[in-house]
Formats: structure tokens, sequence, C-alpha cells
């Protein structure tokens, strides 16, 4: 199972990767350039907001591109196709599929069975943290880009924490579903709408009282990259991931399972 | 060593859900009792959708009986599922594996779970020299017929106690029916108490030594494997030389149900001499015997008792 979702999670990583190197390979000549400068001067607030630009032209330093364009909202939908696949295959597809009835024929409880399926879950999850991570270091080393690794690092457990928590209610739609679909469509509708929010408190300050209302208002790379320490909402989104998740575990071992 | 006591499982939401597998399972089961032996073979035979898959899944824990309870060696299958499964070797009904595995990955993963035994490599490799089957290709290229005999690998290599096995000769040839068939024997004669949930007549009726059937939810009664032998109505199609021969057949008081020229059907409940002896008067150019299912000897048996 670790085999398995360790494989993939590799796969999407060396995808965001590459799509970062791309990125941070012409940062250098963007932030050189003149025009680019001049055109991301102009363009209107509202736009660089929902591209993730918090303060600045979004060109100026390293740390605003690389949280817009490495960070920003490609990176959300890769880790959030990511984890409610992988919250569905863990359990839903599984039930839905029959190849849960071999794992419950052992003697192995369900709260056994389902603590390595959150583990995998989660252990992917980090992979793939580290991974972005260590590709963004590694390309601005090979670009001669300065960047401040802690700072990184923060972004990474924030990131993993976001994820969790995205994964744990994915997980508990996965329990509380016996159609793989439905699991699918709750877990994506609801990132999606938290999404939506984070866009909408990004675009127009009179929606900023939402902005707890979603997990992703809570995650802010550029500003933790520019040296902020994000311990609530870390801690926050963390004690999201376990509630479901312990939710998702009582129901699992409690519920009538069809394989 | 198995002991069903008045269980119920109904589904609330009835006929909604009409693809796949769930259809199997909607009405569900109710009040069914029964109790298998230990070192005994029971057939639980029914048609499709009559709750034999909700019945092993009650066994297996794997779903909370609505009203009864289901035993094996005394212990509850919800309550204590885990050392349930500790004694039990399960063969589910449907051929769902982890896909991306190869055999061998998938049988390593389940003895792992089981508790790695050196019993259960030794036995590994007698099944899958008996079953031939190629451990090495991945999951998702197998057959079915592939994958029933990695599942009758798995559930036989665990050398349990008692072997709950849900349809287990669908997708295998008859030629690996036989040897399944010589393997539930090999079982049985040391010992094991084996469940075995069908639709079809042979498996039932060469191993089972009683059989409980099982219709809309309801088990309509448990019988002996000879007893419903004995009642068992069986018809033959013989042809004989001339229509004098027929005259002459039917003068031995045989149940002839239908002639056709010197084509006769005769029924025959229980004992065979009569009509052999019957037969030894005449010049027999055909004979065949048209098979009847099991369901259909048992729904004639309760019907001569006027049970239904």
């Amino acid at each position: 199972m670790f085999k398995r979702q360790g494989k993939k999670a590799l796969n999407y990583a060396t995808g965001l990767t590459l799509y970062n190197l791309l990125l941070i390979g012409v940062y250098p000549a963007i932030s050189q350039s003149m025009v680019v400068a001049e055109l991301a001067d102009n363009l209107p607030n509202s736009v660089k907001r929902v591209f993730g630009v918090t303060s600045g032209s979004g060109l100026d330093c390293f740390e605003s591109y690389v949280s817009t364009q490495c960070l920003g909202r490609v990176w959300i939908l890769v880790m959030g196709v990511y984890t409610i696949s992988g919250a569905d295959a863990l359990i839903s597809k599984l039930v839905a599929q029959g190849g849960m009835a071999y794992l419950l024929s052992s003697p192995v409880g369900r709260w056994q069975v389902f603590s390595t399926q959150i583990a995998v879950l989660v252990s992917g999850l980090a992979l793939m943290m580290v991974l972005t991570i260590l590709g963004i270091w590694a390309e601005t080393m090979f670009f001669d880009i300065p960047i401040k690794i802690g700072s990184y690092f923060r972004l990474g457990v924030l990131g993993l924490a976001l994820f969790s928590a995205v994964g744990a209610y994915s997980i508990f739609f996965s329990v509380l579903f016996n159609e793989e679909e439905f699991t699918i469509l709750s877990a994506s509708g609801l990132t999606f709408l938290f999404y939506i929010l984070d866009i909408l408190v990004q675009l127009n300050d009179r929606f900023s009282r939402l902005k707890n209302l979603t997990i992703f208002g809570w995650v802010r790379p550029q500003e933790v990259l520019e040296g902020e320490v994000p311990t609530l909402p870390t801690l926050g989104l963390f004690g999201i991931a376990i509630i479901f998740i312990t939710f998702a575990g009582y129901i699992f071992s409690q519920k009538d399972l069809h394989v | 060593m198995i002991k069903v006591e008045g269980i119920t499982k109904l589904y609330a939401n009835d006929r909604g859900k009409t693809k796949g597998k769930e259809t199997k399972d909607i009405r569900g089961i109710k009040e069914v009792t029964f109790r298998v032996d230990e070192g005994e073979v029971f057939g639980f035979l029914g048609p499709n959708g009559a709750g034999k898959t909700t019945m092993i899944r009650q066994l297996m824990g794997f779903i909370k009986p609505d009203a009864g309870f289901a035993q094996i060696k005394g212990l509850d299958c919800w309550q204590n599922s885990l050392a349930i499964k500790a004694l039990v070797g399960y063969l589910p009904g449907e051929m769902n594996f982890l896909e991306q595995m190869s055999g061998l990955e998938f049988l390593n993963l389940m003895s792992g779970m089981h508790g790695d035994r050196l019993i259960f490599r030794k036995r590994r490799e007698v099944l899958v020299k008996r079953l031939e089957l190629n451990l090495k290709q991945p999951i998702r290229k197998m057959s079915k017929g592939m994958k029933q005999k990695l599942g009758i690998i798995y559930a036989l290599m665990l050398d349990a106690e008692v072997l709950i096995l849900d349809e287990p000769t669908s997708g295998l040839d008859p030629l690996m029916q036989k040897v399944f068939i010589d393997l539930v024997l090999e079982e049985k004669s040391q010992g094991k108490t084996i469940f075995i949930s069908s639709h079809m007549f042979p498996e039932v009726e060469r191993t089972c030594d009683r059989v409980g059937i099982i219709r809309d939810g309801e088990l309509a009664g448990v019988e002996g494997i000879q007893k419903l032998r004995q009642a068992q109505q069986r018809t033959f199609d013989i042809k004989v030389e001339d229509e004098g021969q027929v005259q002459l057949l039917r003068e031995r008081g045989l149940a002839i149900v239908a002639v056709n020229g010197t084509e006769l059907s005769v029924q025959v409940q229980g004992d065979l001499n009569p009509l052999l002896s019957g037969l030894a008067l005449v010049n027999v150019k055909e004979f065949a015997q048209k098979t009847t299912e099991l369901e259909e000897a048992f729904m004639h048996f309760y019907e001569g008792e006027g049970r239904f």
C-alpha cells in the first residue's frame, strides 16, 4: 500500500517540480525585464489578488514570485486532486470494489486497517511536500537565487497541515458513503467551495470576515515566505484533520461494510 | 461450530439501487436459523439475490444484524469479529483484489496480516501446483478464473478451522472445479468445518453433508444430502424399438410423463431398480438422464411434505 501510494506521490511531485523548474528558470529573466515589471504594476489589484499576490507587484522579490507561481493556484489544484483521489482510493474504492473484504478477512482490526490507510495518505502528502520544497530549493540553488530555507520548511509544514485537513474530510466522506461518486463529489465540492471563498476574500475586502471560514484562508504562502511563523493556522489545520480522522475512524469501525 | 439464531438484516433502501452487486443483497435476510457441526460441510443454496452473500457478511462480521446473532465456536460474529477472523479462511464472492499487486505480493500481504506462519507457505506451494496458477502475474491481468484460483489459494492456505466460501467454483473450468471439489473433500477429511454458498448443484452435491436453501431472504429448510438425493426426482429420456415395447413399459407401472412414438420420458423418484428391470425387457435404443437442479429437488421435496 505504501509502495503504491509512494509511486503515485512521486509521479505527482515530479510533475510539480518540473513545472516549478520551468517557472523558476524564467524568474531571473522576468525579474530583470522592465516590460514585465511595468505590465505587472499596471495589472489591477484584484487580478493580482486572485493569483495569490498579497503585497507588492509580485515580481520584485522571489518570495512573492514563487508563492504566486509555484505555490499558488496550480499547486493547490494538483495537491487537491492528489489528496481527494488518494483518500477515495484508500477507503471508498476498496470498499466499493471489494478489495477491502480481503483486508478485513484477516485478524487485523478495522481501526488498524483504517489507521494504516491514514498513515499511507499522510505520509504520501508529507512526501509531496518534501519533494516540492526540495525541488524549489534545488532549483533556486541551480539558478543562484538566494532564499531563506527555514521559511520554506515552515510553509511545507503548513501545507502538510492544510492538505491533511483536506485529506481528513475526504476520508470522512470516504467512509460515510458507499459509492465512490458521492465521496469524490462531496470532497471536491467542499474543497471547491473553500477555494471560491478564499478567492472572494482576497478579491474584495467586504468578504474579509469570511477569511476564517475557508481553510485556504489560513494559508498565505507569501506571508510565510516573507518570515511570518504560521503557528496558529498550522495547529488549527492539524486539529481539524485529527477531528475528522477520529470521526471517520469511529464510523468505519462501526458501519456495515458491504464488501 | 457455526450457530445462527434468528438472524435478520433488512435493507431500508430496498429496490433503490439497481446496478452491480447491490441488487444481490437488496432485500436482506429474515430470521435465519441453522447450525453447522464441527467437521461438517454445509451447503447454502439459493438463487442469486436470495441473501447468501448477506448471510456470509454476517458470519464475517462485516455487517451488524438487526436481530438475532451468529456465532462461530461460541464467539459472536459481530462483537468478536477479530477472534473469528483468526479462525476463518474466507473466499469472497466478488473477486476484486488490490489490482496493482502480483498474485505473490497479494498472498504475502495476506500471510503477513494473518501472522505469517510457516505452514502458510507450505500449503500455498502445494495449492499453487494443484490449481496451476502463475503467481508472478499482476492481478489486473488475470482472467476471472485465475482470480478465483488466487482467492481459493488464499482461503485454503491459512489452514483455518472454518472455511467460508462464497460461490467458490464460479469462473473455474470443469477440470478445476473437480480439483476444487477434491480439495474441499481433503479439507473435510482433516476435520475442517466448511460453509459453501452456491447456486450450483454439482459443487454442493458432491461435497456437502447437509444443505440449507434460502429463498427471498428466508431459510426454506435444512436437509441431509442423502435424503435429498433420495427424494430427488429424475427424468429419463428413453427410445425403444417399437410401440409395443412402450406399452410393455407402461404396464409395469412406470411413471411415463410423455410419449412420442417410440420415445418416452420416465420420471423416477428415489429407487432406480423398477426402471432398470423394466428396461431389461425391452430393446433400448437411446438412454439419457435429464439433470434436475438441486434447488428443484429441494422444492419438490418440501412440496411433497406439504410444507410449502
